[in-house]
């Protein structure tokens, strides 16, 4: 008999690096979140460890920014989901059709009603979408949208990218003066430390990953 | 655990009749509506054998592991699983979550429903006139499944 926490240790000895959290919210329920390129490396190690696999379906949640892949398995008596999160951008969904046959179908009716791209699946057609429907327009895809209300998006990208958003009054520039500073302050963006300190603050509290924020590009990942 | 009953199916003696269909949606929804029955008879064209698909109620269901609301109980005395209707929210996971899909989705009342044997004298072993379905206990149903199906597959 295979217990919830023999799977967990398998797939955490399996994946090492790539596996990001394992969790069993209930009795015989197991949660494993996964980075999306270690899917089919999951898949393959629960193939090879237990002989009564089976394949429960696949859902997929549009999560705004991101697509979540939850591959939902049935191991020895206890219900497994691997969970993966997918950036919008990217759009594409690994296919396991070839590991595990039963998957061909939701997972075009994925693609169908999200319109992302399978890849490696063999018959990359529509199934329950008509031949003629436009490849745009999706019924269960969103827009690239995040958390934030489109009159807080300006304010949250200066505040993570420059760390200043509040303009210094005249009235305050003007007393700063009389006690013999400077009429504004040094920003945060001049001192390389500082910087640190404060986005450092941002990544502790996730923030930056609530909003959308994207690091290397210093912008927010939607408008 | 000897004495817990669940229902047997026999394939060999199945005429293909439907009536347990008939009595299982009568007795629970006083309604002849097949699609209202908590089991239902395919035909296998294969090998033009009858087949059902019925709850079996398993001894660790997996219904019951993936129900998000813990509307699912498995009486350990009597075996039963039941699905209660005042916590059900209707999300159908546990009809995906069947190898048979036994649980199925009433939209009348937006809950999921499935066999509940009930209360333990099932109505279709009853109106089975070729005894092709039956109550036996759980040692021979597991006994008579692993003959006729597991040998098979082998």
């Amino acid at each position: 008999m295979t217990t919830e926490n023999e799977i967990m240790e398998y797939m955490q000895q399996e994946l090492g690096a790539d596996l990001i959290e394992a969790a069993m919210p209930r009795e015989r329920r197991v949660s494993v979140k996964i980075k999306p390129v270690a899917l089919r490396k999951a898949v393959n190690a629960l193939k090879k460890e237990y002989s009564m696999l089976r394949f429960i379906t696949i859902s997929a949640i549009d999560q705004g920014l991101d697509f979540e892949f939850l591959h939902h398995f049935h191991v020895d008596e206890t219900v497994l989901t691997l969970r993966s999160l997918k950036p919008k951008e990217d759009n594409t969904l690994e296919s396991i059709v070839d590991l595990i046959p039963a998957a061909n179908f939701i997972e075009r009716e994925i693609a169908d009603l999200f319109g992302v791209k399978l890849l490696g699946h063999p018959q990359p057609q529509y199934l329950i979408l008509t031949k003629d429907w436009p490849e745009k327009n999706r019924p269960l895809r969103g827009p690239l949208e995040g958390k934030l209300p489109p009159q807080a998006r300006p304010v949250a990208e200066a505040l993570m990218s420059t760390s200043c958003v509040a303009p210094v009054s005249t009235l305050m520039q003007k007393r700063r003066e009389e006690a013999g500073l400077p009429r504004t302050p040094p920003f945060a963006f001049t001192d390389e430390k500082a910087m640190q300190e404060f986005q450092g603050l941002i990544k502790g509290t996730g923030l930056d990953e609530k909003a959308g924020f994207d690091w290397e590009k210093k912008r927010l990942r939607y408008r | 655990m000897d004495r817990q009953k669940v229902l047997l199916y026999n394939p060999e003696r199945c005429t293909g009749c439907r009536f347990c269909e008939i009595a299982c949606a009568f007795y629970h929804f006083k309604k002849i509506d097949l699609g209202k029955a908590h089991l239902h008879i395919q035909f296998n064209e294969e090998n033009g054998e009858f087949e059902a698909i019925y709850c079996q109620h398993c001894d660790k269901p997996v219904c019951i592991a993936s129900c998000p609301s813990e509307a699912i109980v498995k009486d350990e005395e009597t075996g039963w699983v039941k699905i209660n209707p005042a916590r059900c929210i209707g999300c159908k996971t546990c009809t995906f979550a069947c190898p048979l899909s036994a649980p199925w989705f009433n939209a009348d009342y937006h809950v999921s429903m499935k066999c509940d044997f009930c209360d333990g004298d099932p109505q279709c072993a009853t109106v089975c006139s070729p005894q092709a379905i039956q109550v036996a206990t759980r040692k021979k149903a597991w006994e008579f499944n692993e003959k006729t199906y597991v040998e098979d597959v082998k």
